[in-house]
């Protein structure tokens, strides 16, 4: 009896898994494999950029419909992190201007998208098109594919930011010129200063043609310690670490942090900007972070944040914090402060007298391998991105201040990105949104700064293959930052074994993601030299 | 002698209460600190003269967040998706956790090891399986992905309802259950006559437990139940209040303190109200808690 | 060693044998049982094949594979043990955050399990305001697997900001031996976080305590027992499964808390680009993980049942006796059929010998 009630309970067992295990491959191709496009279709694969002017209600922009895109009916999901309530707004236009394409536009917060992506993905859901952060993800899984010809055949790609694609954002550096992703949100870097601070110190207000060693400066002349009101002055309240700021700002042919120039590292700049951190900090320059005994000290709050203390000259915040915190009324009238913002200064002279890279948020998005309708999912995704007619969009939704986010507030306010188009038109029309409300003196300096900003380089896990792997299983895994701030370490120790490392894990993952077990696009002299790379460095 | 007596219990019943106040202060601390901040205005919250009482009465704040969060509509799923899955893990696990602690069988250790390891291996790594299963079934975005495993035992948790119920049917004294036996009882009469009149402890314990725990779950909920492309039209009050977390400070080079972060109030209010149904449900709850016991009169031995 | 007396039994005498045993080998009555419990089982059963048994076979045949999940399909490649052995002789993390995540564990659970127990004690007295504190003590059950857990933890409130956690450290530091120093400075910092972690605990122990019976406390006064007395003889016995459920919980708790570093780490390796990881290395690692985990439930689950209590003592050495009884009375019965085959073939043969025929032949 207890045998049979045992091999029954086995057999049920066995008989369910296996039919559970079946159904993954058996239901109509839901388990992998690339989505069957509807009947008929017949996508282009480049971009005839030919366009009517359509118009839609509500809208006084005339917008240009693609002449090359199906007319039948057809539904793209879109799947994002972005910010929900604009998404769903610019996809209603996009589908107004397309009645045939139905667009699925599903959120998931940064936190999450990963683990749903995969879970979609292992069950056949794969989305049309996804954003990324870190690139490593979806490289390794060959989840993106290759948009190039669209890409290359767009007119409207050549008039963006100039290192789009001069320094190779999105397309991992191959030889072949393989493009993979597009930038979706640009944020970019800046130096805020509060011109208050430095008019109460007596401090003269710096040019946009600063260079590093007078933002050196300005943040040591600007630490007062024992100030006339009792309360100490801080050169700098960082959220961004000044090495990565260094790294980008040092020199022109770095496309990349930790001084990546296309296909090595060399770690000696940041080093120096890291040591210079470290020194600052060491030196007591820098503002108490919150949830310090320092900061309770300082500002009589546990909770307290420099951005708010009204006695901090410089900061390193990322760039949506101004129109979030600073621009928004209940900051204008409480605190008495006037953030204006500056490009990131470059380290030598020529540089700073010129446009030069700078750092930059930037995250991705891409177009799945497994997408059916390539050609329209193109269209929605440059709407979404760096389009022209989805910019207008945007910057008519971030216009109206009576559209908010889920807890009411207007989504100007809400992390808003900037345009990484040059466009003249997206343009004037954002600066008049971004700018509402400001005198023409604090128009003008947004103006310089938007100008000299346009030379984004992206932070390094967005866009260069095996960054990551680098820093969790070195970088991070020593803890060199915290090594090097608490002066148990110098900086410049690291960087022989660093460059090492980093060309390692890099060339490795190249091979990896892009040879033939993976995407196979790497010419063959492309491969022995990532293979030399990765004997070299082991 | 009476006096020293006194006084023993006097500075032991003083300790007492001097332990409960303090410790009953740090749960208290952040739900205070939710309800002062839910009632602020931004220039409360920027005021920082106010820590704890707010300029005026302001209940704009919950009636924002009630609004995007569609709350009616919200609070009903959330109570359905809760509490049908918590009726079928109480019939599943008791009658599971009855059958492992009244009667030894062969691989009885084994059934043991696999349900303690199922509650233990980490849910990112079956998550994966889980949700290609329940999609092959066709039960996924339905009720049914809650309903079936719960059924079944195997619930959000059920492992460890399982080992509640095992270990309060443990101490049922044989004796009792025996003697019903004799009297003629079946087994399966004497496990609802006897056996779970004695357990009510149990129930409302894994009730509650239960309740909380669904209520509470936002990622699988959303994952198996709401669906990712929201093509179902279930949702829960925890899942809205998703929308309030603005998905900047989730960005890795945000400031995310209080100073910052201006929807503060109003996330408050909504996390209030999405905790709130609860918080009545056990104050209801726990009284019956305490009621149970003293009208089935079973205590142990 | 006395053959003679026992090799001669009439056929009378071998039936009431066999019958004898039969009774002995496994009673009817225990026989049903495990019926009974089988059929008890059924749900549990059916719920393990259809939706415990496909997850769990797949996330270990994952943990043999290197996976890829692609848009075009799942792209596996068999390692065998290759994952286990990649985590336990190359990562560095894993066995690192293991020897923490024990040392932690094995510190802070009777932590828990003893506050708990002291909560719910006070909380089952005759103090005024009894609903009130009830009330304030459940909350951590409602708050700790919500969104306000979130919130917590973002705002650091996991530790107190009061006590200056540094110079306890250090006080800490310099009394004990640096391996145990810093789990336990970590037990202290973290007194917030771990008082948050006792309210299903402290429930769990009051519905037990609610079901002692209180007539039993009277008679222990008017017996002159003290309180200390009661505690040992009559909660602590009362409470011991509700000890062993608790500490069971809170093991299981604390290990698959979203915070844990070896949790962290499983996710990370699920997301990471590197050739060796992914879900299968993540998998690997969660079973590793799993298999310790349990093993520590085992171990404290040894710990707390050691001392059974007479019944159970009692009803083991029957048994224990019974089957030595049976044992005995088998090799006595294969004893006996071969001596009469034996004798039936001498017989056969022509040789009739006695049976006191010595055994050196053999």
């Amino acid at each position: 009896m207890k045998k049979k009630i045992f091999a029954m309970t086995a057999a049920l067992c066995l008989t369910l898994t296996s039919f559970a295990g079946c159904g993954g491959n058996g239901k109509g191709g839901k388990s992998g494999g690339a989505k069957e496009a509807v009947a008929g279709y017949t996508g282009t694969d480049t971009v005839s950029n030919e366009y009517e002017s359509v118009t839609v209600d509500g809208s006084a922009h005339e917008y240009k419909k693609a002449k090359d895109i199906t007319d039948q009916e057809i539904e793209l999901t879109y799947f994002h992190f972005d910010q929900d309530e604009t998404v769903q707004l610019l996809a209603d236009r996009f589908m107004e201007i397309y009645p045939n394409i139905h667009v699925n536009v599903k959120f998931e917060k940064v936190a999450d998208y990963n683990t749903t992506l995969g879970t979609l993905v292992s069950n056949g859901e794969t989305p049309d098109i996804i954003m990324h952060s870190d690139c490593d993800y979806a490289l390794s899984n060959q989840l993106l594919a290759d948009i190039s010809s669209y890409w290359n055949s767009d007119e409207e790609t050549q008039g963006l930011a100039d290192t789009v694609n001069s320094a190779q954002l999105g397309t991992y550096h191959l030889e072949g010129g393989q493009r993979y992703s597009v930038p979706v949100k640009f944020f970019p870097g800046a130096m805020f200063i509060d011109r208050n601070v430095l008019k109460t110190l007596n401090l003269e207000i710096p040019t946009q043609q600063w260079k590093w060693s007078d933002m050196i400066q300005l943040i040591k002349d600007a630490t007062v310690l024992n100030s006339p009101d009792g309360m100490a002055y801080y050169g700098l309240g960082y959220y961004n670490r000044l090495d990565s700021y260094y790294g980008i700002a040092a020199r022109q042919d770095i496309i990349g942090e930790f001084g990546f120039t296309g296909k090595t590292f060399d770690l000696s700049e940041w080093a120096i900007g890291e040591q210079e951190f470290s020194n600052l900090k060491l030196g007591g320059y820098i503002a108490p972070q919150t949830e310090t005994q320092a900061m309770e000290d300082w500002m009589g709050d546990w909770e307290g944040w420099a951005g708010a203390s009204s006695h901090c000259a410089v900061f390193t915040e990322a760039f949506w914090t101004f129109q979030n915190t600073w621009n928004t009324p209940g900051y204008k009238e409480n605190y008495n402060m006037d953030i204006v913002p500056y490009v990131i200064p470059a380290v030598s002279d020529a540089d700073a007298g010129a446009d030069h890279h700078s750092i930059a948020t930037i995250d991705y998005g891409g177009i799945t391998t497994s997408c059916a309708y390539p050609r329209e999912a193109y269209e929605l995704l440059k709407f979404m991105s760096f389009g022209i007619d989805g910019w207008h969009t945007r910057c008519e939704i971030y216009g109206d201040e009576s559209i908010t986010n889920a807890s009411g507030t207007a989504l100007k306010y809400d992390v808003m990105p900037v345009p990484i188009t040059k466009d003249q038109g997206v343009w004037d029309a954002y600066i008049d949104v971004f700018c509402a409300g400001m005198d023409d003196e604090h128009v003008q300096l947004w103006r310089d700064y938007f100008n000299s900003c346009m030379q984004p380089i992206s932070y390094g896990w967005t866009n260069i293959a095996g960054y990551w792997n680098f820093c969790d299983e070195y970088f991070n895994s020593i803890g060199i930052h915290d090594l090097v701030d608490n002066g148990t370490a110098q900086a410049a120790d690291y960087v022989d074994e660093a460059n090492r490392k980093a060309n390692y894990y890099h060339a490795q993952a190249m091979l990896d993601y892009f040879g033939p077990t993976g995407y196979n696009v790497l010419s063959e002299s492309e491969q022995s030299e990532y293979q030399q790379m990765v004997t070299d460095n082991q | 002698m009476m006096g020293t007596k006194d006084r023993e219990g006097f500075l032991k019943q003083f300790s007492v209460y001097a332990l409960l106040i303090c410790i009953g202060f740090i749960y208290l601390y952040p739900i205070l600190h939710m309800i002062s901040s839910s009632l602020m205005t931004l220039d409360d919250l920027l005021d920082s003269s106010i820590k704890w009482l707010p300029s005026s009465f302001n209940l704009e704040n919950f009636r924002q967040a009630a609004a995007s969060m569609d709350f009616w509509r919200a609070l009903w799923q959330s109570v359905v998706l809760a509490g049908v899955p918590t009726i079928c893990n109480l019939l599943s696990c008791s009658v599971i956790g009855y059958g492992l602690a009244r009667f030894d069988f062969p691989g009885k250790k084994i059934v043991m090891a696999v349900i303690i390891l199922s509650f233990v291996l980490p849910s990112q790594i079956t998550m994966i399986p889980t949700y290609v299963l329940y999609s092959n079934l066709g039960i996924q975005n339905t009720i049914w992905a809650f309903v079936l495993p719960a059924l079944f035992g195997q619930g959000f948790n059920a492992p460890i309802f399982i080992l509640i119920f095992w270990q309060f049917f443990r101490q049922i004294p044989k004796v009792l259950i025996e003697a019903s036996r004799i009297d003629g009882a079946g087994y399966f009469k004497s496990f609802y006559k006897v056996a779970l009149p004695s357990a009510a402890p149990a129930f409302i314990t894994v009730a509650l437990f239960s309740f909380v725990w669904y209520w509470n779950e936002s990622y699988l909920t959303e994952l198996y139940v709401h669906g990712i492309y929201g093509d179902s039209s279930w949702t829960t009050l925890v899942i809205q209040l998703d929308n309030f977390s603005d998905n900047y400070s989730s960005y890795q080079q945000t400031a995310t303190n209080a100073a910052t972060n201006l929807n503060e109030s109003i996330n408050m209010a909504g996390t209030l109200l999405s905790i709130l149904p609860l918080m009545i449900l056990y104050f209801v709850l726990q009284r019956h808690f305490v009621e149970s016991i003293d009208r089935t009169g079973i205590t142990g031995e | 060693m006395n053959m003679a007396e026992t090799t001669k039994l009439t056929r009378k005498e071998k039936k009431a044998l066999k019958e004898r045993m039969k009774h002995l080998r496994s009673g009817k009555l225990e026989k049903r049982y495990a019926r009974m419990g089988y059929l008890f089982m059924i749900p549990w059963f059916i719920g393990a094949g259809v939706f415990l048994a496909y997850p769990l076979i797949s996330s270990f045949w994952y943990a043999l594979n290197n996976i890829r999940i692609t848009p075009l399909g799942r792209v596996f490649t068999f390692v065998g043990q290759g994952n286990f052995t990649q985590i336990l002789i190359q990562d560095p993390d894993f066995l690192v955050q293991l020897v923490d995540y024990l040392t932690s564990t094995i510190l802070s659970t009777p932590i828990i399990v003893v506050f708990a127990l002291l909560i719910a004690m006070m909380l089952n007295m005759r103090i005024k305001g009894k609903g009130f504190f009830r009330l304030i003590f459940f909350l951590p059950v409602i708050i700790v697997s919500g969104p306000i857990l979130k919130m917590l933890t973002a705002e650091g409130a996991g530790s107190i900001s009061a006590i200056d956690v540094q110079s306890l450290t250090a006080a800490i530091g310099s009394v004990l031996p640096s391996m145990l120093a810093k789990p336990i400075s970590d037990v202290f910092s973290n007194m917030i976080t771990t008082l948050w972690y006792s309210g299903v605990q402290i429930l769990i122990f009051l519905s037990g305590l609610q079901k002692i019976d209180k007539s039993m406390y009277e008679a222990a006064k008017i017996d002159g027992g003290s309180g200390w007395e009661c505690f040992w003889k009559i909660t602590l016995p009362n409470l011991k499964s509700m000890i062993l459920l608790n500490t069971i919980y809170t093991i299981v708790f604390i290990s698959s808390n979203s915070q844990n570093p070896i949790i962290v780490l499983i996710q990370n390796s699920m997301f990471s680009g590197t050739k060796e990881k992914g879900y299968g290395y993540a998998s690997a690692m969660a079973w590793l993980y799993s298999v310790v985990v349990l093993l520590l439930v085992g171990l404290f689950a040894l710990l707390l049942t050691t001392r059974k209590d007479q019944y159970e003592k009692q009803v083991k050495r029957n048994k224990k006796l019974k089957k030595k009884e049976a044992r005995n009375l088998k090799r006595i019965e294969r004893r006996n059929s071969r001596n009469a085959k034996r004798i039936e073939k001498q017989r056969a043969k022509g040789k009739i010998t006695t049976h006191t025929t010595s055994r050196s032949d053999y």
